[in-house]
């Protein structure tokens, strides 16, 4: 029988039982006192100090499309002011690094030219002393380039694990054999001292052979920039020949006046 | 805190009594809004018993539901001005009571205690409900009273936050799904979905005294 009754009991016969759970009428009267409180207060209360910073955008909170086409339109005028400077910097970096690459390649190059020529004459010309000079600028080109853009190269620090091996190394030799070391220390500054100067002389470079100083002038003939590299002041002008003296042409224009070595020949065509 | 102030451009499916209902808000919260304050506490009293309900059955404890009642109507008065009338005010003050519960119940996850009202069993309902469960009378009946009392809150309590809200919202405040799909701003699918699995949950805990 009274599993019978058990069974109409539902979950809906349960929620309206619970329905029925309700305050006392003395409940009702202590709740309308107090909302009553909480209204005045909220009345005259004092508003927090955000509360009147965010009252300006309640505008903007019931229009979302404002702020989104505000917000578009600033990033597009912002962009638009910062993206062509980012654009130059960019393209100056890149520049940088080619002028930088390009002169660490004529370097190279004029390397190369400095052992083929000290094979044959066992002195330098004038072709070499324009290709060594280059090679102290490029560094101070590419110091003063990146110090100016705002850069700190990784050639300014030098703080490898080799570099630390080699202090402790010679710190452990210095504690053996000062005198020794004390003569290499006294080397390596004088090293230091030989690279400090803005223009680096080697004494055979005044010593120049007639064959080669005809050599010299037939070349400044054909790249009229060399010419100037002579003058130790026309910095400017070193500079543009060494970016400018390319492999190619510097062959070709040996090629073409037949600058092989003793003799010259010319051919005129009509 | 008027975050949990949300108004949505939906309007309610609801019934003519509803619809006659709403166009005599819409007009005591026109005079709220030029200045009558005193025409608010019409609005207090037509609604604090369901809206008390509503939070009491989701929270099971008197004295949050009674805090969170008030704190619901001084929402309401304090952002009316800023109500246009998209929504009708009971769905507007629902939306706010329930976003309040939501975020009181959120805080509180793992420190909720029961305080319950009396029931009532001096109501046909209850008479039916006890007698149908059982033959007691006099004291042990009030006494098994307070058992399914308790039983039925702790399993309300059981439920997830949303599945109590839908559940409250539907077998105890009787809003159809439509109305609670437009306070809770879910679908009516969802509110169907929850609802079923809900009442899954409510069986399965009240299971002694179904079957």
């Amino acid at each position: 029988m009274n599993q019978d009754r058990k069974n109409k009991v539902t979950i809906e016969g349960l929620m309206r039982f619970k329905r029925l759970e309700q305050p006392t009428p003395e409940f009702w009267r202590s709740f309308d006192t107090e909302l009553r409180t909480k209204q005045l207060a909220a009345i005259v209360g004092k508003r927090p100090w955000w509360a009147s910073l965010a009252a300006p955008f309640t505008f903007v909170r019931r229009h979302p499309a404002i702020l989104g086409t505000a917000a578009a339109l600033l990033v597009t005028l912002v962009s638009y002011h910062y993206l062509p400077r980012a654009t130059n910097f960019g393209h100056n970096h890149v520049m940088q690094e080619g002028v930088i690459s390009g002169v660490a390649d004529s370097a190279q190059l004029n390397t190369h030219s400095i052992t083929q020529v000290s094979d044959g004459s066992h002195a330098p010309t004038e072709v070499a002393k324009v290709s060594y000079k280059p090679t102290v600028a490029s560094s101070d080109v590419q110091d003063s380039r990146f110090k100016s853009s705002g850069f700190r190269t990784e050639f300014s620090e030098i703080d490898s694990p080799a570099a630390r091996s080699i202090a402790v190394s010679l710190a452990a030799a210095q504690a053996t054999h000062p005198e020794m070391i004390s003569q290499l220390m006294g080397l390596r500054s004088r090293i230091v001292t030989v690279n400090t100067p803005e223009y680096a002389t080697e004494p055979l470079e005044h010593v120049t052979s007639p064959s080669e100083e005809r050599r010299a002038r037939l070349l400044a003939a054909s790249l009229p920039t060399v010419k100037r590299a002579d003058d130790r002041m026309g910095n400017v002008g070193i500079e543009r020949t060494v970016n400018n003296l390319s492999e190619d042409r510097l062959y070709q224009s040996i090629r073409r006046y037949d600058v092989g070595g003793q003799k010259i020949s010319m051919t005129v065509k009509f | 805190m008027l975050d949990a102030v949300k108004v949505t451009s939906k309007t309610l499916v609801a019934s003519p009594e509803r619809l006659q209902e709403a166009d005599q808000d819409s007009v005591i919260v026109k005079q709220v809004q030029a200045g009558d304050v005193a025409a608010f506490d019409r609005l207090i009293l037509k609604y604090r018993e369901r809206l008390y309900g509503v939070i009491y059955h989701m929270t099971s404890n008197r004295e949050d539901a009674s805090d969170l009642t008030q704190d619901a109507f001084i929402k309401a008065f304090q952002a009316i001005n800023r109500f246009q009338g998209q929504s009708s005010f009971f769905t507007w003050l629902y939306r706010i009571a329930i976003n309040a519960t939501l975020s009181h119940l959120r805080k509180n996850r793992f420190k909720s205690f029961l305080s319950l009202d009396t029931v009532n069993s001096e109501e046909p309902v209850s008479q039916e409900l006890i007698s149908a469960l059982t033959d007691k009378t006099g004291a042990d009946r009030d006494a098994f009273v307070h058992e399914l009392q308790e039983k039925l809150n702790e399993a309300m309590q059981k439920l997830s936050i949303k599945h109590r809200t839908v559940i409250t919202l539907f077998e105890i405040d009787g809003l159809s799904h439509q109305e609670i799909a437009d306070v809770m701003d879910c679908s009516v699918g969802t509110v169907r979905s929850r609802l079923h699995y809900a009442k899954q949950l409510l069986q399965a805990e009240m299971k002694a005294y179904i079957s």
